[in-house]
């Protein structure tokens, strides 16, 4: 075959795979979005309202379809295991977790495979609280929130905390988010003279008002759990609940108005509409690049007072939550 | 050595672009390529350019047309969405004014009359409403709607709607977004209001006094006509936003707050109404902006770049895909003009190259009537060159048989003045039948020697003539020494150029036996035999001979050795036979002091016919081709 005629078929042929590689991209414009499914206990419950809206906010800026299932509480790992195996089959391309109770959940999560996942609001639960599982996590930082609170409390009392007492109330016990709440508001009330009377982790569908009132009085109720905080702010009478003056981590909207009236003292809220936003944000990147490193994140949490509930700042704040 | 800068220039000159682009054209490397390279190369450049070119040009129209139609939807989303919040504001205020005019300035405020009245006016305008509430100019309470308690640690006073209604009580003042905080809720849930406040007169009783008429807008009135307009745009996004920039609406606002997004509405507030070019943090945009009335709020519209970008891309890859296919197409349409027109130049050309090689003799005719013209006047010149070759090569045999004519006739005139003076003699001294053969010899030789006019001869022929000479000779030598002739009777019938016997018998004579005397026993031996298809005369004398030097230069025409004898001497023969036969034949002369002399002729064995004769006096070119065919 002449030079010239090889010449010119080889360079048909570089045309045919550039004509191929732009129809192909043509078509590809068609490809449907995504799928990033959510998996957290209770997934219709106002707690979440903050969280939820970041994550349709940012799914909708990164051109993702967000599955968020409907769940109950997920009280084990088995519980989300079986969640996580049915939108698997669902065939979707990423999850966002919140983590069940358990240290089992560091295995279950393990058996996901290569489908990406991201832990929200908190990390799996280790035995040896100071280390982190490895897993990308965006959270707030739950130490922190038992930290603050530890230290407003300190802040409010002008006689200081000697002799006084304090009731701690957290979510499930076998949680990052409740050891790591617990630690912190424990090194924050280490030497203050104060005695932690007693402890209580939600387990359930138990009657938190009425195991609370079993447990005896204190001077202050510290509630890290919202729903926790919400039932025991509803029932508390003109801001007491059993003579305690509650300081509590809340997410919700009930947990601003129950500030609000004044059945709380002080409220801690996470940024759940980080929370959300940055998870979906890491997932796209990843989803976007094979090669793309997720990173952990912790987002920020404020401290509301009832006098400066109505502030500019608190109501940017609280805009997410609508 | 010292590199000076002009060497230096020199040096990078040497390898710029233009010079080596200009050494390309001077070494002639381009003309290496052949036309249909060269034309095809040309036309598909140009249709490269003006393909790309005119995809560029189409890609930038239809960017441009992308981007007019997306400001001017947006102009007119913008349009309709200020038209209807201007409605829903106007509303407000006509409330307001109704409650103001109608109401308070009407009734007493601590009659059941206005009680009933304002909350017959809450009630017809509560799907705009949240609320509305009287306050006295101390800030306290005096009504609301719908009744509510207000909460204990409130003091509007405080508050901005209260303060610009009290400092300025000629307007209306509206404020930005704000929870609702007034009034015990136990639902447990905020509400997002914008506030109309206005100082108003009031009447308790009769005491005239000042108070503050709020009325609380639902935020949603205008959060749901911005949401929709969002959300029917892709291209777009809008804004609401205060003449300082804070933000009133945004659908992005919880990622403004949280800084996921920067919005520059501080610099959109300062535009007048119109449409903008935009340049920030988050790229290049289009803002078109608008007021609405009264408030001094902007609504702004804008179109990122990025997203008319992402619109634009699928229109991008059409383009290229379109443009790869023209291309495709273009190259094939090239590729068939190229061929058509360089095919028969690149035939004619191919067949000047065989023509030149010695091949095929026909030029190629064909393609247009330029390439037709140009293989005709090729074919008329080769024609003409052919003629011109004929006549050199007939002209050049003229000449070369005139030099074997003159070469042939140099016969010694003094052999024949010794011939005629040996007859004289002869006949004076009565020996007359020595004389009659010696006139019977001399017959012989001459009329060998014309041949009328022939220069090829048989081989028979040429013997008897060297005979005929020997008999002369060895009368005018008085028999001092002897001659023998061994010829093959095969070899008689062939041809040999004449002459060519006769000067070596002249020489073998001369140098070799002539000056013998007779007891020497001189002899000359003429032997004549077909060795294949050559044939070999030897003239062989055992006579002095000669040294190795006057042997080898014998047959050379230089003046290293001094030649003797009637002047038709050996490199005349030598000459004569290359001349006729070629290079490959000749003499070959061997010789040895004292010994004697050894010469022989080389012909090719060619049988005598009249043909051939004709064909070797002409010095036909295909000599060869001739002796072989008749071999």
């Amino acid at each position: 075959m002449k030079r010239s005629k090889i010449t010119f078929l080889l360079a048909e042929l570089i045309l045919v795979v550039f004509a191929g590689i732009f129809i192909h991209q043509i078509f590809r414009e068609d490809v449907p979005e995504k799928r990033v499914a959510v998996i957290i206990q209770n997934s219709g419950d106002k707690r979440w309202d903050g969280l939820i809206n970041g994550l349709k906010q940012s799914a909708k800026v990164n051109s993702l379809h967000l599955i968020i299932c409907n769940t109950d509480d997920i009280e084990s790992a088995q519980d989300e295991k079986a969640l996580i195996d049915e939108q698997i089959e669902n065939d979707v391309d990423a999850f966002i977790i919140c983590p069940a109770p358990g240290k089992d959940t560091k295995d279950m999560l393990s058996q996901i495979g290569d489908i990406p996942f991201v832990l929200i609001t908190q990390d799996v639960y280790m035995e040896d609280s100071s280390s982190p599982s490895g897993y990308v996590t965006i959270k707030p930082d739950n130490y922190q929130i038992g930290y603050t609170l530890g230290q407003q409390l300190l802040r409010q009392d002008a006689g200081g905390l000697e002799g006084k007492s304090v009731g701690v109330v957290t979510g499930f016990a076998d949680t990052e988010e409740s050891v790591s709440q617990k630690n912190g508001l424990k090194d924050a009330l280490d030497g203050s003279g104060c005695e932690i009377r007693w402890e209580y982790s939600r387990d359930g569908e138990q009657d938190i008002c009425s195991m609370v009132n079993l447990l005896g009085k204190v001077d202050y109720m510290v509630v890290m759990d919202t729903y926790a905080l919400d039932e025991l702010g509803a029932n508390a009478v003109d801001g007491l609940y059993n003579g305690a003056v509650i300081y509590g981590m809340g997410t919700s909207v009930k947990s601003v108005a129950l500030l609000d009236a004044g059945n709380i003292a002080c409220l801690v809220v996470p940024d759940g509409y980080g929370v959300g936003y940055s998870s979906v944000k890491e997932i796209a990147e990843r989803l976007d690049s094979r090669w793309y490193t997720m990173q952990s994140h912790e987002e920020h949490i404020k401290t509301i007072y009832r006098e400066d509930l109505f502030s500019e700042d608190v109501e940017r704040f609280l805009y997410s939550y609508e | 050595m010292k590199i000076t800068k002009k060497d230096k220039e020199k040096q990078k000159n040497k390898y710029s672009v233009r010079t080596r682009l200009k050494g390309w054209f001077h070494h002639g490397r381009f003309i290496g390529f052949d036309i249909q390279s060269i034309i095809m190369a040309v036309l598909t450049t140009l249709t490269i350019v003006t393909t790309v070119v005119m995809g560029l040009l189409l890609y930038n129209r239809f960017k441009m047309a992308i981007n007019q139609t997306a400001v001017s939807n947006a102009e007119s989303m913008v349009e309709c969405a200020v038209d209807k919040m201007d409605g829903n504001l106007a509303d407000i205020r006509q409330i307001s004014n109704a409650v103001n005019y109608n109401i308070i300035q009407e009734y007493d405020i601590s009659s059941q009359e206005f009680s009933r009245q304002f909350s017959l006016l809450y009630e017809t305008n509560a799907d705009k409403i949240h609320s509305m509430a009287l306050y006295d100019n101390s800030g306290n309470l005096v009504t609301a709607e719908p009744v509510a308690v207000q909460k204990d640690d409130v003091d509007v006073s405080d508050q901005s709607w209260y303060k610009n209604a009290s400092e300025d009580i000629e307007n209306m003042h509206y404020s930005t977004p704000h929870i609702q905080d007034l009034f015990v809720d136990g639902s447990s849930k905020y509400y997002w209001v914008i506030s109309l406040s206005r100082s108003v007169d009031i009447n308790y009783g009769d005491i005239p006094g000042n108070g503050v008429l709020l009325i609380d807008m639902k935020y949603s009135v205008i959060e749901e006509t911005l949401q929709r307009i969002n959300s029917t745009s892709s291209d777009a996004y809008y804004y609401l936003c205060n003449r300082d920039g804070d933000i009133i609406y945004h659908p992005r606002r919880s990622e403004i707050d949280r800084g996921f997004f920067v919005e520059n509405s501080s610099k959109a507030a300062g535009y007048e109404d119109g449409t903008y070019e935009l340049s920030d943090g988050n790229g290049k945009a289009n803002v078109v902006v608008s007021s609405i009335a009264y408030t001094g709020w902007k609504l702004v519209g804008v179109i990122p770049e990025s997203v008319q970008t992402t619109n634009i891309n699928q229109y991008r890859y059409y383009i290229i895909t379109i443009i790869i296919i023209l291309l495709m197409m273009l190259l094939w349409v090239n590729r068939l003009i190229t061929k058509k027109i360089s095919k028969p130049i690149l035939k004619l050309n191919e067949s000047v190259k065989s023509y030149e090689t010695g091949g095929t003799q026909e030029i190629y005719i064909g393609g247009s009537s330029e390439i037709r013209h140009l293989g005709y006047s090729v074919k008329k010149s080769y024609e003409q060159i052919e003629v011109l070759m004929q006549e050199i090569i007939r002209q050049q045999n003229e000449r070369r048989k005139s030099e074997m004519d003159a070469l042939q006739s140099q016969i010694n005139p003094h052999f024949l003045y010794n011939t005629l003076e040996s007859i004289t003699w002869m006949v004076e001294a009565g020996r007359n039948t020595d004389a009659v053969f010696m006139i019977s010899e001399l017959a012989k030789l001459l009329r060998i020697s014309l041949s009328k006019g022939r220069t090829v001869i048989k081989i028979a022929d040429e013997i008897q003539h060297s005979r005929s000479y020997m008999n002369i000779q060895k009368v005018r030598y008085k028999e001092r020494f002897e001659t023998e002739f061994i010829i093959d009777e095969e070899i008689n019938d062939y041809c040999t150029v004449k002459l060519i016997v006769q000067p070596i018998l002249e020489n073998a004579i001369y140098y070799g036996v002539g000056n013998m005397d007779e007891d020497d026993g001189g002899k000359i031996t003429v032997r004549g035999e077909k060795k294949g298809d050559d044939i070999y005369i030897t003239v062989e004398d055992n006579g002095m001979g000669m040294s190795e030097e006057v042997a080898q230069n014998i047959l050379v025409d230089n003046n290293k050795v001094h030649k003797h004898g009637s002047g038709v001497g050996v490199i005349n023969v030598h000459s004569r036979i290359k001349l006729m036969f070629g290079d490959e034949y000749g003499l070959e002369v061997y010789s040895e002091p004292d010994e004697g002399t050894r010469i022989v002729i080389h012909i090719p064995a060619i049988p005598y016919t009249e043909e051939n004769r004709e064909r070797l006096e002409n010095r036909d070119f295909e000599r060869g081709k001739v002796t072989h065919e008749e071999k």
